[in-house]
């Protein structure tokens, strides 16, 4: 009589074992939210090294596999003496592993903990190195996307200022090239919450390496004042705070505190990417001189700053300014939008943009603006949902919302509508409609948040024009739209009602 | 369904109403004329109903109407809905929210 055991799921991993011919496996250092680290021996070099194993749930799934495999590729490839050096990568006996440096002291997250703030000294060296360290990834088109304390990590001893920032977990970092391979699904938020940038708390698939300066600078007001700028009972509630509130300036919260510094802070947690700081670079000489003298150690930016204006990792940030087009990297159609102006024959001021921006939040398909007389101005979504169907979406709501009361006389109205697996919000403009069609996942609090800023966009556009009718007028020479773009043309005349069928909308 | 117990669970609310899916009022509790929001919402809601069918949606659970003064819920519970009155806010979601979810 035989008896079979299952083999484990995945191999363990323990002290004294060897790792690829390579490491010897000394003790456990941390778990992180991918997999464990233990400090190891490098055998053939004789030094002490970090490895980091995926665990062996997610070791199969094939995004953390990839996860996993960038961020041994984007740590490797940036090379600072900022960032966690990586040593190697690979797979023993179907267990996954990056070999890094060794690195000796505590992260920022626990040095927080015991001094509950830092000096402006010891604050200014975080910025500085953790700049140095960022500039040098985003020059190569990486963004880290999860900036946060107990991602930098402090080597030496931080209590005497000879420390040596390094920037640890590149695991959720994303670069132009990979973005297009393994992008992050709709819906989902990578990163740490109270250091999310805007953009991130609205689940914007497109961050740059302005959402790490923004994550950043919360993690400098953190160590200045001894808590993070946005705060929330609840995850909605934190993430509506760092979209919608600003902060407490620092001088106020610490009033030693040098008052150049809330100018920094200002810039550095803009809500618009265009108005904070372009460059890592940037940032952290700004920081230098709001503390009033450059420190003895000047920043050593050689690599060179990108400019996110340009660089490939930014889509649809840039169409909020005066930029005249934009690249949408999801479907890599080239989107036209019109140049902001008050003239008569022009598309609204930023309507385009407001457009771009509210179709790029997660979970949406599509956005539109409608007349007084249920056309169609301008879309922007999937090409499911074609032109016609946002007149007819914003018809049907008049006519329900006629049973209440005269909605003809007032302004500024919000409708939600939540159905079984889709979402359609309204939000009134001088008698002109603006329509946001999500699946059911897009975050409510969020999307009727964003909605409403949009709006207060667009009513600003039409006083500027002296009225909708101005403002929203379209200009007749606008290229035809192409399916999934902005487009500036009324659509053609619908068909009878009974002859038109959207079922081919999906929303799962 | 407790329609005072509900009332008294939503901060911003000033009246709650359990209506009929016809728009007939059942219950109410707090300040609303509950019979002529049934039937409006009623009204309303046959229309909206459409947008769903537009869109081959699936059914309709929720909605809020937030206006100058007032910001309207339902919540649409099969043969019945749940009507709500309250302050107009910005941010009307999470007080909409509730109410789908009260018991």
């Amino acid at each position: 009589m035989s008896s079979e055991r299952a083999a484990p799921a995945s191999p363990s991993i323990y002290p004294g074992a060897t790792i690829s011919g390579r490491f010897r496996i000394e003790r456990l250092l941390g778990r992180g939210s991918m997999g464990a680290v233990w400090r190891a021996r490098h055998l053939a070099l004789d030094v002490d090294v970090a490895v980091k194993f995926i665990d062996g749930a997610l070791r199969d799934e094939l995004d953390h596999r990839l996860r996993f495999e960038r961020e041994a590729q984007s740590a490797a490839r940036i090379g600072s003496q900022h960032v966690v050096n990586v040593l190697d990568f690979g797979e023993d006996d179907g267990r996954l592993y990056i070999a890094m440096e060794y690195l000796d002291g505590e992260d920022l997250g626990r040095f927080l903990e015991r001094n509950g703030r830092l000096s402006l000294a010891v604050t200014a060296r975080i910025v500085t190195h953790a700049c140095r360290g960022l500039s040098k990834a985003h020059a190569l088109g990486i963004a880290h996307r999860d900036v946060k304390p107990e991602n930098l990590f402090l080597c030496g001893d931080a209590d005497d200022d000879g420390f040596v920032l390094k920037i640890l977990d590149f695991g959720v970092a994303k670069s132009a090239h990979l973005e297009s391979l393994t992008g992050t699904r709709a819906g989902q938020l990578i990163g740490s919450p109270a250091y999310m940038s805007p953009e991130q708390a609205r689940g914007s698939r497109h961050l740059d390496g302005r959402s790490d300066l923004f994550s950043l600078a919360v993690v400098a007001y953190h160590c200045l004042t001894g808590r993070a700028p946005f705060l929330g009972d609840s995850l909605p509630d934190l993430l509506l705070s760092i979209i919608g509130s600003d902060p407490e300036p620092v001088s106020r919260r610490e009033p030693g505190l040098p008052l150049a510094l809330d100018d920094w802070f200002e810039r550095a947690l803009a809500k618009d990417p265009a108005r904070r700081f372009q460059s890592a670079k940037e940032a952290g000489q700004a920081f230098e001189r709001a503390l009033g003298e450059r420190s003895s150690s000047p920043l050593d930016l050689r690599a060179s700053s990108p400019d996110y204006a340009t660089s490939p990792t930014v889509t649809a940030q840039r169409v909020d300014s005066e930029l005249d087009e934009v690249v949408t990297r999801n479907s890599s159609t080239r989107v036209a939008v019109a140049r902001p102006s008050v003239s008569n024959d022009t598309v609204a001021i930023g309507l385009p943009s407001v457009l771009a921006q509210l179709a790029e939040l997660s979970g949406v398909l599509g956005a539109a603006l409608v007349d007084p007389a249920r056309s169609t101005i301008a879309h922007q979504g999937s090409a499911e949902l074609p032109p016609s169907l946002f007149g007819e979406l914003a018809e049907r709501v008049h006519e329900g919302l006629r049973a209440f009361e005269n909605i003809e006389a007032a302004r500024g109205r919000l409708l939600a509508l939540y159905f079984q697996s889709a979402t359609v919000l309204l939000r009134w403009i001088e008698g002109y409609a603006l329509v946001v069609v999500g699946t059911e996942q897009v975050h409510p609090a969020v999307l009727s948040v964003s909605l409403n800023n949009a709006a207060a966009k667009l009513q600003a556009s039409t006083e500027q024009a002296g009225g909708a009718e101005n403002a929203f007028r379209v200009r007749s020479s606008e290229p035809a739209p192409t399916p999934g773009a902005v487009s500036g043309i009324p659509p053609a005349p619908a068909p009878p009602r009974h002859q038109r069928t959207y079922r081919g909308a999906r929303f799962r | 369904m407790d329609t005072r117990a509900t009332l008294e669970s939503l901060k911003s609310v000033r009246g709650v109403a359990r209506s009929s899916q016809d728009g007939e009022a059942l219950a109410s509790a707090g300040e609303l004329d509950a019979d002529t929001l049934c039937a409006v919402a009623a009204v309303s809601a046959d229309a909206l109903l459409q947008v769903g069918e537009l869109l081959a949606a699936g059914s309709l659970e929720r909605w809020y109407f937030v206006s100058e003064d007032s910001t309207y819920y339902v919540s649409e519970r099969g043969r019945e809905r749940l009507v709500a009155i309250g302050e107009p806010v910005r941010n009307a979601e999470s007080t909409a929210k509730a109410l789908h979810g009260a018991r």
